[in-house]
């Protein structure tokens, strides 16, 4: 869906409150990752004016229960109901693209990690250099795979819809020797850059806008330095999630690219 | 004086004699066939190279919990299937095979002597192969450089291989191959079958002598020692026919001379070198006194039965001459969980999830 044709939603409820004028109505879609979200805005770091900010999804195990079913993405456990009735209580069972204005998927058990990772270790010149069809292949497969990624590009069809993959591993979480075993903690940049090109092309393709991880929270080539990592239990136990602050760069970054449409 | 046996024969093992070591037993009831000269237990890291018979090898002791050393894994996100058509977790590198003993010097020499590498490639339908493995990637590669970069990450697989195994397993395949007149390049195929053009003026077929397989054996064998004394080196010989001759003999004749040659030089290299053995693979599936029982109907392929029997065959050998390997084997599997457990990792889930929406 282009972003130059952001539609009104029909009947968002709203949950922000002080947001009387809102006229976009937006939907953070995904599995715990979604937290990082709630947490920016909690802590008052997201740019909500005129935004109506909702939320849909499921956190670990049950965020398998959520299906795509006739273009709707569907709650099959009660497990899960249970769950979306605490973030969502108007949309418990399904959601549809036309219920929201725009959508940003995030996490969705889509991990930069298990793709940019070993492809920073395989440029040219490196002893683990992979050739541009296998390449191809793991990027294909990567999203193709990533059932979260289906539902992103079926709702892209009615809705403009954010990719945001999970983050990479956080920084202070991973032994000496999975550093040394998996890691390019020398990757630039630009070699970042280059593949994440390529996942915005294929994306593209299908209607969905990828949303990079900003270079600001990564560190040692593949890592999410520890500023931008979850507080929440022992720094070293949670290897994946992310706090509020890393969560508003990724709002706020996709609603500056969605038009806002006057109600 | 000492009492003198009456002959040399007199208390040799069962063994010895054909009659009672072939004829009395049901063909696969022969035993014995192999006395390996070194163990190969679930500790030892192990690789393979060589003619397609050899990617047996590997899966047998993946499946038996052997430490076969992958030095060039596919990527995780690739499938099953998308891996082996691009030949990796074949070998234990992504070589192709190594039909001949020439073709196993020439690698070795690129990956641990820095060899110059051949400038040569080949060119169809606008996708670029590699003379060394021209079917290791069904379409080619997308340009010279992206050749040359997976050409670097096979020969820098090789090196750790090498460095890091404790048995090299290679399995002999041909005697004939093609090579260029001047620069005296072998092709792992003939050029213009899979890829490139064939030039009767640029190339010409060889059918390798035992003189030269023993030597380019020798010096295979010789660099891969340098690389790691501590390496031993397991010969077989594929039982596999020829697909084809060039030779202007029938292909079965031809098929005859090729096996035999390679069965001497591996049976002279075992006898010439204490950490150099030769597994009988070979005749256990080609010879006689099994009737051709292992042979499918075009009497090439070897049936999924013949594999089994060889490899039941080598490990029953290893555990009759090395009895602690069975002992050995129970708790030595490998493979440690790293990082949080999946439950625990739901738990964590759970919690951010929690604490956001609470």
């Amino acid at each position: 869906m282009p972003l130059d044709k952001p539609k009104t939603g029909q009947a968002g409820t709203d949950q922000t409150e002080n947001a009387p004028q809102a006229s976009l109505h937006f939907c953070v879609f995904g599995d715990s990752h979604i937290a990082c979200i709630k947490h920016a805005q909690d802590e008052g770091l997201l740019s909500l004016d005129g935004v109506v900010l909702e939320y849909w999804g499921a956190p670990g195990p049950q965020f398998r229960d959520l299906h795509l079913q006739d273009a709707r993405l569907v709650a099959t456990t009660a497990a899960a109901q249970a769950s979306l009735a605490k973030i969502n209580p108007a949309r418990s069972t399904a959601l549809a693209p036309q219920d929201y204005d725009g959508f940003l998927f995030i996490g969705c058990r889509l991990r930069s990690s298990d793709y940019l990772v070993p492809l920073l270790r395989s440029q040219p010149g490196s002893p683990g250099y992979l050739s541009a069809a296998v390449r191809a292949l793991m990027l294909d497969r990567w999203l193709e795979s990533c059932r979260g990624y289906r539902a992103a590009r079926e709702f892209a069809k009615a809705r403009p819809v954010f990719f945001s993959p999970a983050g990479f591993l956080n920084e202070g979480t991973l032994s000496e020797e999975e550093l040394a075993e998996t890691l390019d903690s020398e990757a630039t940049p630009e070699a970042r850059a280059a593949l994440w090109d390529e996942i915005a092309q294929a994306m593209a393709a299908d209607g969905v806008h990828l949303l990079r991880q900003p270079e600001e929270t990564i560190t040692h080539g593949g890592l999410t330095r520890r500023d931008y990592a979850t507080s929440l239990g022992a720094e070293e136990d949670d290897r994946v999630h992310k706090n509020g602050t890393y969560g508003a760069l990724i709002l706020n970054h996709a609603l500056s690219q969605l038009p806002l449409v006057p109600s | 004086m000492s009492e003198q046996t009456p002959n040399p024969y007199v208390g040799l093992p069962e063994r010895a004699f054909w009659k009672r070591a072939v004829a009395a037993h049901n063909p696969l009831e022969i035993s014995q066939l192999w006395q390996p000269k070194f163990p190969i237990g679930r500790r030892h890291r192990v690789i393979t190279a060589g003619s397609c018979f050899a990617q047996h090898f590997s899966r047998a002791l993946v499946a038996r919990g052997y430490r076969w050393l992958d030095a060039e894994p596919a990527p995780k996100l690739l499938s099953e299937t998308q891996a082996r058509d691009y030949n990796y977790g074949i070998f234990s590198c992504r070589t192709g095979n190594i039909y001949t003993a020439r073709m196993l010097r020439q690698w070795l020499s690129y990956a641990l002597e820095e060899a110059p590498l051949p400038v040569e490639h080949w060119e169809k339908a606008g996708r670029f192969y590699d003379p060394l493995r021209p079917g290791i990637e069904p379409d080619g590669f997308v340009d010279l450089a992206d050749l040359q970069g997976a050409r670097g990450a096979v020969l820098a697989a090789l090196r750790r291989a090498v460095s890091q195994a404790d048995v090299f397993v290679f399995t002999m395949g041909l005697t004939e191959c093609w090579r260029h007149r001047e620069s005296e390049l072998e092709y792992a195929m003939c050029p213009g079958t899979l890829a490139g053009e064939f030039d009767p003026d640029q190339h010409e077929f060889v059918n390798q002598s035992f003189v030269g397989i023993h030597r380019d054996m020798r010096a295979a064998i010789k660099m891969l020692r340098q690389a790691n004394p501590k390496l031993k080196v397991l010969l077989t010989v594929s039982p596999v026919p020829l697909t084809a001759t060039a030779s202007g003999q029938h292909v079965l004749t031809a098929t005859s001379h090729s096996k035999s040659v390679l069965r001497a030089v591996a049976g002279e290299l075992a006898a010439e070198l204490a950490q150099v053995d030769y597994f009988p693979s070979y005749e256990i599936i080609t010879h006689p006194a099994y009737r051709g029982m292992f042979y499918a109907p075009n009497q090439r392929s070897v049936v999924p039965q013949g594999v089994n029997h060889v490899m039941e065959s080598f490990f029953a050998c290893q555990n009759a001459a090395f009895p602690w390997l069975q002992r050995q084997g129970k708790g030595a599997r490998q493979g440690q969980d790293k990082g949080a457990a999946p439950s625990a990792r739901a738990l964590q889930c759970d919690e951010e999830f929690l604490d956001a929406f609470g």
